[in-house]
């Protein structure tokens, strides 16, 4: 008989034994009214004839731990198979549904034709391989220009208020425009100004409406963290003799940026989408690239193999997000207070 | 006693808002003198080393640390050069999660004192040696125990080699079975010299300790003299009903003994 026979007719018997004694003790108590004193005492102690769970040795516990929390549990693995019928009946309906509309064939046709996936793959990759360079170059800026503005958004000194109120008015400015206005503003009017030695290209300047947008967001991801790192920790920095500066800089902020690691990958993921937006103004990355190949052919598979280049790349970059997110909270849970 | 005072408060007075949390507070501790503040919750005691060491702003008054004034005028850059000269011990021990035992005890004298990472390490490995902590050099802050933690704390505020160290309620949050190893270190700063004012809750401590005990209610300094005087014949009414509900908190009544005092 194995561990999990055992423990499973262990848990059946003391069940059984319990409702007997129940079922046992209701008639009692039918027959002859409320329990004497004595029979009271012999409810405290342990009931007679009902068997615990099995003392396991140590082999046996650690045999159960390596299974699997679905494995260990009836109720879970119940969950698991209702979860999964149910996601199948619903995916069944709507199948059958949209295939069963009028529009369905030419739908097909146009949207989810496999000869068009094939064929505008290539030029829509290309356009793809641009966005991917744009994200991987600009994240880096992002990251510095947010912490320098957060920087800034914490200077003290009386002398730096210029500095304060800049980086303050920044980022109210920029998380309060559309990215596409500030893409299309730098992008269209910045050339349009042909000053010597400033790039006209469309993509340098799309790339740092990019970064101006993306900064404003992550600035205030940084301060964010800043200022959930407790005061008695800067008390602490602030006893040692430690300045405003050399306190933010040694004590706060390498606690604050661990803290927002996750939200920071998001902000990154969300850069990684905004790299469209500089097809507005031009340069042929993945979505501009489906757009022309549909121009040119009338089918619209080209804009589902951007979508798909996309999704392959931000959802892994969103799972490994929430699986830092949840380790950040175990941490904190186990942490305790600072 | 030398002529300068290692601590010296004249007149200080402190508030929240609109709380008044001193009033008119005057010490002198003398170098190497052992000083004991107790009192009920509010009373001020762990304001007055707050105040010391700057943490928070004084009203009016001033403060000397020897002999130097350190309040007012003494500026942003006076105030860090005070603390350096000045250790404080938090009741929450506030060590830095981010670094290891050993980072947190040689921050500080690096990056203010002046020291090599190697010379400060040296240093800060003898002080763990010396305390019994040499083990947990490596370890970060939550992996030591409460016990442990303020020993790392108070070595911490010691390795800046300060003449005074202030500690506020430090075995307040500790179990109880830590706090002896933190006491016994106290002893230890004692032995070596430190001027010390400690607020503690620990009246038996503050006897085999303390130098002077000095008693704060209401923000005022309501009575002051050597630990036989405060614990055994304290003359006040106050200090009487004080030091008889700590050493038998059961027979303490709820309506004389309210958890937070105001000022009148």
């Amino acid at each position: 008989m194995s561990i999990d026979d055992r423990v499973a007719a262990q848990a059946e018997q003391s069940d059984q034994a319990a409702q007997a004694e129940q079922s046992d003790h209701g008639a009692r108590t039918a027959q002859t009214g409320p329990p004497t004193p004595t029979e009271q005492e012999a409810q405290a102690a342990p009931p007679v004839g009902r068997p615990g769970p099995p003392k396991l040795s140590d082999a046996e516990l650690r045999a159960l731990l390596v299974r699997p929390v679905w494995w260990r549990r009836a109720d879970v693995r119940r969950s698991a198979l209702i979860a999964t019928v149910s996601t199948l009946a619903l995916l069944a309906v709507l199948g059958f549904g949209l295939s069963s509309s009028a529009g369905w064939e030419s739908f097909r046709a146009a949207f989810l034709s496999p000869e068009h996936f094939v064929l505008s793959f290539p030029k829509v990759w290309d356009g793809f391989l641009l966005n991917v360079t744009l994200f991987i170059i600009l994240e880096p800026i992002v990251l510095l220009v947010g912490l320098g503005l957060a920087l800034l958004r914490n200077l003290s000194s009386p002398v730096f208020f210029p500095l304060r109120a800049f980086a303050i008015g920044y980022i109210d400015l920029f998380r309060g425009l559309p990215a596409i206005l500030v893409i299309l503003m730098l992008g269209m009017g910045i050339p349009a100004l042909r000053i010597e030695g400033l790039s006209s290209s469309p993509l340098f300047w799309g790339a740092v409406g990019c970064v101006l947008t993306s900064a404003a967001y992550t600035a205030e991801t940084y301060r964010a963290g800043i200022e959930s790192i407790h005061p008695s920790q800067r008390a602490a920095a602030r006893a040692l003799g430690f300045g405003h500066g050399r306190t933010l800089w040694y004590i706060v902020l390498p606690q604050a940026v661990r803290r927002v690691v996750p939200p920071l990958m998001s902000g990154f993921i969300a850069l990684q989408k905004e790299t469209a937006l500089i097809s507005v103004i031009g340069p042929m990355e993945a979505s501009r690239a489906a757009q022309a190949y549909s121009a040119t052919t009338f089918n619209f598979t080209s804009y589902l193999v951007a979508a798909v280049l996309f999704v392959s790349i931000t959802i892994p970059l969103t799972r490994l997000t929430d699986h830092l997110l949840r380790r950040a909270q175990l941490r904190r849970g186990m942490g305790g207070a600072v | 006693m030398s002529a300068v005072a290692a601590v010296s408060i004249r007149n200080l007075s402190q508030a929240y808002g609109e709380n008044l949390t001193l009033k008119n507070v005057s010490l002198e501790v003398a170098p190497h003198e052992v000083i004991a503040l107790i009192g009920p919750s509010g009373c001020g005691k762990s304001t007055l080393l707050r105040t010391i060491n700057l943490l928070e702003d004084s009203l009016a008054g001033e403060i000397l640390v020897h002999g130097e004034p350190v309040t007012g005028e003494a500026g942003r850059g006076g105030r860090d050069r005070v603390r350096r000269r000045v250790g404080m011990v938090f009741q929450q021990f506030n060590l830095f999660p981010h670094l290891t035992v050993l980072q947190n005890i040689t921050l500080a004298p690096r990056k203010l004192g002046g020291l090599s990472k190697a010379a400060a390490e040296t240093k800060a490995r003898a002080l763990l040696a010396r305390f019994g902590l040499a083990e947990k050099a490596n370890e970060y802050p939550d992996r030591l125990s409460g016990g442990q933690q303020q020993r790392v704390a108070i070595l911490r505020a010691l390795a800046t080699e300060p003449e005074v160290i202030l500690l506020d309620e430090v075995t307040s949050a500790l179990d109880p079975e830590t706090v002896g190893e933190v006491l016994a270190l106290i002893r230890e700063l004692r032995d070596l010299g430190l001027t010390l004012i400690l607020a503690t809750h620990e009246l038996q401590f503050a006897r085999t300790i303390a130098d002077r005990i000095v008693f704060l209610s209401g923000g005022e300094i309501v009575e002051q003299g050597t630990p036989a005087q405060i614990l055994d014949h304290p003359t006040h009414p106050r200090t009487r009903q004080f030091v008889a509900s700590m050493i038998h908190p059961e027979q303490a009544s709820i309506a004389e003994n309210s958890p937070k005092e105001a000022i009148g």
